[in-house]
């Protein structure tokens, strides 16, 4: 069966259809809260947020680009006609009743239909890239796949879809369609930025091919944050989701580590694979920056290509990925455990979190211990960095 | 067919498993309100209610909500579980640097299945308006308790019926597309050809 792309595919339409439902982070649900504003014609999220935040019943602010609220606004209203009654009502409930909904998974089943769509087509380019290599059947089969995009319930697909489709373009020398679909990427997410000087070393011999790819990935940037930009709102909004505070948070005598460590990849890496010097980047992001889970599916097609081939790569990732998530559990936040299972039984919310029983029955600080994987997470990183930075591999993208 | 006896055998741990296993508690009786009292509790002002436990079952904790401002009050206080006639059933102290500002304090009990159950919450606190319950505005503390099931067949039947209400409540029409579509895939994935 598992020779068969055919059924492969179906195992895995399967195996999301099975878990799609029964799962909840409450980022899907605050996220279409503030989507469902784009149908009552609220055109600036910033601004209506701030002016109405008093009697909102959900008030945090909206911290994504203007794309991401247009562009999944737009996808809430084409999935209402498909929702069951009372999918307006338990969007804007935030008491505990929103936990019984009666149609709670059907809410959470059509609202991960379009991360389920983007999920295949992301297996079906590795498939394209890769044709002879297992690349798709990993990301198809993989337990971290479901756990990132079906448990976690972010749009984070889209932009990670995205800059690899413009990978796959760049591959095939369509560089105006690549930049395009880049620009589209980082409208949505600004973290495939953290990528783009990797791209334009890669492209540099060509300048043209370099001057294409930058306009045209500008031309969705542009199109998409200048009607905003004399908004207070929006940079008010916006600067508070903080990732670029995170990437320099972690100093060594005053000096800032990634970005040191990140020029040095940016330098040392130039023989390997676009591929490779992205997994490497998110190696380094992982070790040096407080994370949430989600942001591993900003890397994670990546890791795949670049790590799965060689015995020794694929266990000290498997070492790195079982490390993560022993840091992810002990984080203090019931919805990055027992509580993405409430749509089973609510009653998932009220066991004791790891970290919960970590505290009182081993009397240690789960803190303590999280500083101790972040650790070793680094040692492994490092180790991959470094085993990828001595290899021959050809620089194949 | 190995496949689908670990599809089964997921579904088997996810939905009645773990379930039966780790929901040791069920919720009992509580009272919640949008609109709160802070009760000044000292030597003179005790508070008592009244829980009523229709099916009299084994209820093992009761949580109930203090403010301590500053954590600085250190008196004891006792919690004293009683029949109506005054028969005390058992009494749970702890000290006021256990009570945060505000938290929630979660008292284990040695399950009691009685009908009806006085509590009493005395202090030896001197000082008026330094330590509180948290009450309605008609002074009734918002408690919330919890019962054990005596058995693991009483807690698989519990999970069960809960399984049978929420499948029940589901509309059929978006249930029975999609019993259809998994049963599809997995014609579809167990075809020969």
């Amino acid at each position: 069966m598992f020779q068969n792309p055919k059924k492969i595919f179906f195992l895995a339409l399967l195996i999301r259809l099975l878990v799609a439902p029964w799962f909840y982070h409450p980022d899907l649900k605050s996220q279409h809260f503030h989507f469902q504003f784009l149908a009552q014609n609220h055109l600036n999220i910033y601004s209506y947020i701030s002016q109405n935040k008093s009697h909102l019943p959900y008030t945090d602010t909206f911290n994504y680009l203007p794309l991401t609220y247009f562009t999944f606004g737009s996808v809430q209203s084409l999935l209402s006609p498909l929702m069951p009654s009372g999918f307006l009502s338990w969007i804007n409930d935030w008491s505990t009743a929103q936990y019984v909904h009666p149609n709670l998974p059907i809410f959470l089943l059509i609202l991960k239909i379009p991360y389920l769509i983007l999920d295949l087509a992301l297996g079906y380019l590795l498939f394209k890239l890769f044709p002879t290599r297992p690349f798709f059947k990993i990301w198809l089969l993989c337990p971290l796949t479901l756990y990132l995009i079906y448990l976690l319930g972010n749009f984070d697909i889209l932009p990670s879809f995205l800059t690899l489709l413009s990978l796959y373009f760049i591959s095939k020398n369509k560089l105006i369609i690549s930049g395009l679909v880049f620009g589209l990427a980082v409208s949505l997410k600004l973290y495939p930025l953290m990528f783009l000087p990797f791209i334009i070393l890669y492209l540099l011999p060509k300048i043209r091919s370099t001057i294409i790819f930058s306009l045209f990935l500008l031309l969705p940037l542009f199109v998409s944050i200048v009607p905003f930009a004399a908004s207070p709102d929006f940079w008010q909004s916006f600067l508070g989701s903080g990732l670029t505070q995170k990437l320099l948070e972690l100093k060594i005598f005053t000096i800032p580590v990634f970005p040191v460590l990140y020029l040095l990849i940016l330098l040392l890496g130039r023989r390997l694979s676009l591929y490779s010097q992205i997994s490497l980047v998110g190696l380094l992001f992982f070790s040096t920056v407080r994370f949430h889970p989600q942001w591993l599916l900003w890397f994670l097609p990546f890791f795949i290509i670049t790590f799965s081939s060689n015995h020794l790569s694929r266990f000290l990732i498997g070492i790195f990925i079982t490390t993560f998530f022993g840091y992810v559990f002990l984080i203090n936040d019931q919805f990055l455990t027992w509580g993405h299972l409430l749509p089973i039984n609510p009653l998932f919310l009220s066991l004791r979190m790891p970290s919960d029983i970590v505290r009182l029955r081993l009397h240690q600080d789960p803190a303590i211990i999280q500083i101790y994987f972040k650790y070793f997470m680094t040692a492994v990183s490092a180790l991959l960095i470094f085993i990828r930075l001595k290899s021959r591999a050809p620089h194949n993208s | 067919m190995r496949l689908i006896i670990l599809e089964l055998l997921s579904i088997l741990l996810l939905f009645l498993i773990f379930p039966v296993l780790l929901f040791t508690d069920y919720p009992l009786v509580s009272h919640a309100s949008s609109l709160t009292h802070l009760y000044s509790l000292d030597i003179d002002h005790p508070l008592i209610f009244q829980i009523t436990n229709p099916q009299s079952l084994p209820l093992n904790t009761l949580s109930l909500n203090f403010k301590n401002p500053n954590i600085q009050n250190t008196s004891s206080i006792v919690v004293s579980l009683s029949s109506p006639n005054g028969e005390t059933y058992q009494s749970l102290s702890f000290s006021g640097a256990n009570v945060g500002d505000p938290s929630r304090v979660d008292l284990q009990i040695h399950p009691l299945p009685k009908p009806t159950i006085i509590v009493s919450i005395t202090t030896n606190n001197t000082t008026p308006e330094s330590l509180f319950v948290v009450t309605d505005p008609n002074f009734y503390p918002l408690f919330s308790t919890t019962y054990q099931p005596p058995s693991i067949i009483s807690r698989f039947k519990l999970v069960l019926s809960g399984h049978f209400l929420k499948f029940s409540t589901l509309p059929p029409f978006y249930l029975a597309l999609y019993f259809f579509v998994i049963l599809s895939l997995h014609y579809a994935l167990l075809k020969k050809t």
